[in-house]
């Protein structure tokens, strides 16, 4: 019998083993490969990406300093918006990076909305929110989003990320209002805030992924203490108005750079990196 | 509105035993159960007291498991549904402010053996932090190789033993 089984027959054979295990895995992996393709080509559903400047851009609101702002076209330049499939949520405040299992471009080219379309408009969700793009996706649940504001020439001026237009009244005194404004920026976000669940995209349902501009961190909220961090942060609407010319206002970023003390426009410009957020959730800002 | 504050979480997790009790007359069981409590704060350290908590189950993302409020640390405490394993999802928020965390958890099947007629109903109980092996048994394809070898030398070294060349 030993000389049936010598050492290079056991030898043999524990090689012939070895293949076999590694050849058994690489077919287990195979099979997974192919099942997900088949899940991903039959389930999907619609995600409608929205933007949302809130009450405070639809009903207009009353500045830190007293001014009542009212606007009449509030539009952002977003590109490279991305949703966000992973396992856990996302915390931009902790974590560096989004460990996603599954990221999906929205929109790749430049898109400008409007925060301030009238309601009925077919650009408005039933809840008046601004529709970016409307997209069939796999079904799961989209925990994180990003997206850039980058400069366009489509607001009047050259290379802006955000145009304003409106008018400011304060003890009768009306300035009408066009601002350029350039802060290239990337944000990066979790999961939608709010008392709803938003981003669970199924086969049968559209879901909403939202990005949601809080203008309140530019010019304060009348409604809030003067010593609150929000007001304290913003820049209000009064050294604004110190530039106004006969009751008119109409600046780019480079103008207001150099016209606004160097104090403002930092506050300004961290206020800008502060604005994007997913509900009452906050957002990764990097400066681009 | 704190704006520039950001939440943060600490998690515990809790094992509660209620000790029994003996009266005249009376009969007190108890149960073990795992709790998870949340307490979240501002960045500055400041508890979000009396918040909107929300929790879902890993098997149903979208309806709320559960809803309640914070305590006055900014505590919240929620005991899983027994069997339910995976990420259970809090959503903390109050005043324009919120965040939401994953929390992973597992079950391990257990007996409490305790003489009482209510308690020891077989049920599964559920532990945080402790691995079941019917859960969680992905051994890497390196590890099964090393196990089938071993295995596999095992019965071999035994034959060969016996089949030993008599001297």
């Amino acid at each position: 019998m030993l000389k049936i089984i010598d050492r290079k027959s056991v030898f043999k054979i524990l090689c012939a083993f070895l293949f076999l295990v590694v050849g058994c895995n690489s077919t287990d992996k195979t099979e997974k490969n192919i099942t997900f393709k088949e899940t991903a080509a039959e389930k999907q559903g619609t995600l409608l990406v929205v933007a949302n400047g809130e009450d405070f851009v639809r009903n207009g609101f009353i500045t830190k300093d007293g001014w009542e702002i009212d606007f009449t076209k509030l539009r952002v330049s977003l590109g490279n918006v991305v949703a966000y499939q992973t396992e856990t949520s996302f915390d931009p405040d902790q974590d560096q990076a989004i460990n996603s299992k599954l990221a999906i471009p929205i929109t790749k080219e430049i898109k400008v909305v409007d925060l301030t379309q009238e309601i009925g408009s077919k650009n408005l969700t039933p809840q008046n929110l601004t529709i970016v793009k409307k997209i069939m996706v796999p079904v799961g649940l989209y925990r994180a989003i990003s997206w850039e504001m980058l400069p366009t020439n489509d607001f009047g001026f050259e290379a802006q990320t955000i145009f304003l237009q409106g008018n400011a009244m304060k003890n009768g005194k009306k300035i009408n209002f066009e601002l350029g404004l350039s802060v290239p920026t990337k944000y990066i976000c979790g999961e939608f805030i709010g008392e709803n669940r938003k981003g669970i995209v199924t086969k049968d349902k559209s879901t909403e992924l939202e990005m949601t501009f809080h203008f309140d961190h530019l010019f304060g909220d009348n409604n809030l203490p003067s010593d609150d961090e929000l007001n304290l942060g913003a820049l209000g609407f009064q050294p604004l108005a110190e530039l106004a010319t006969i009751g008119n206002l109409r600046l780019d970023w480079q103008e207001l750079q150099q016209k606004l003390d160097s104090a403002d426009v930092e506050k300004l410009t961290q206020a800008i990196a502060g604005l994007g957020h997913v509900g009452e959730g906050h957002c990764k800002a990097i400066s681009l | 509105m704190k704006c520039s504050r950001v939440l943060s979480f600490l998690l515990f997790t809790t094992c509660g035993i209620s000790q029994p009790v003996f009266a005249h007359g009376a009969k007190i069981d108890y149960q073990q159960t795992s709790a998870i409590v949340v307490r979240a704060t501002f960045d500055d350290g400041t508890p979000m007291a009396n918040a909107q908590a929300i929790v879902y189950s890993p098997n149903d993302l979208d309806t709320p498991w559960t809803k309640g409020v914070t305590d006055e640390s900014g505590k919240f405490t929620f005991v899983p549904e027994s069997g339910l394993s995976g990420n259970w999802d809090v959503k903390i928020r109050k005043s324009g402010h919120g965040k939401i965390i994953s929390i992973p958890f597992e079950i391990q099947k257990q007996v409490v053996e305790v003489n009482s007629p209510i308690a020891n109903k077989d049920q599964s109980l559920p532990v945080v932090s402790e691995s079941d092996p019917t859960v969680n048994s992905a051994y890497s394809w390196q590890q099964k190789m090393i196990m089938s070898v071993s295995i596999t030398w095992g019965f071999l070294g035994t034959a060969l033993f016996f089949f030993r060349k008599q001297t």
